[in-house]
């Protein structure tokens, strides 16, 4: 009888570096963390990318004159 | 384990702005790559209340997709039922103290997690910090 593979945890996590093949990038998962977490060649896996880069939120409304954010004051019927 | 922490609109804020403290906090949290950061829905409405009040109400559209980045929390029963009590408590020690600043606490409390703002009405709140 076959093995049963080990499921992989919910957060196993790994940082890789993408090679670019053609148009698309490849990810090649490290052998002690294929070993460890008991991945399968055909067993689907959930890929999240998140690249590490500037946030879009950063300096958007830079050109906007500064003045702090007060939720009290946006709640109070005056414009003062 | 991932860090998580919950930003309202004052720390979005600064951000959008990129001050000094908006940088830190991008760095520290929005780009680190293994802190998760959550927001109450509410913020949104906040931070477009605030524009259109500052009559940049076409900045809106762009400044809720950066923000909807993020993990919304949206208003549960739960939440509400705890930002009554904690608005209770928040104005003792300050009577400026509104529903929105209970209800971002009471978000950030029932996730056992940080609440990120500068807002002066949680001074002295152990749960939260503006950096």
């Amino acid at each position: 009888m076959a093995r049963k593979a080990r499921e992989a945890a919910p957060e196993a996590e790994v940082t890789v570096v993408p090679k670019r093949i053609g148009g698309s990038l490849a990810v090649f998962l490290p052998a002690d963390f294929v070993r460890r977490e008991g991945l399968r060649e055909g067993q689907p896996i959930r890929v999240v990318v998140r690249a590490k880069g500037r946030h879009p939120a950063l300096g958007l409304l830079k050109h906007i004159p500064y003045e702090p954010f007060n939720r009290h004051e946006l709640e109070s019927k005056s414009d003062e | 384990m991932n860090d998580i922490v919950l930003f309202d609109s004052w720390a979005w804020w600064e951000v959008l702005e990129e001050t000094p403290a908006g940088r830190l906090l991008a760095e520290r949290y929005l780009e680190a790559r293994r802190v998760r950061v959550l927001t109450v829905d509410y913020t949104l409405a906040e931070v477009a209340a605030k524009l259109a009040r500052i009559d940049r109400a076409q900045d809106i559209e762009g400044a809720l997709d950066a923000i909807s980045t993020a993990d919304m929390v949206p208003i549960t029963s739960e939440i509400a039922a705890l930002a009554a009590t904690l608005q209770v408590e928040l104005r003792k020690e300050n009577g400026d103290a509104s529903v929105g600043d209970a209800v971002m606490l009471a978000a950030a409390r029932l996730h056992g997690i940080v609440l990120i703002s500068g807002d002066p009405c949680y001074a002295g709140q152990r749960d939260v910090r503006a950096s």
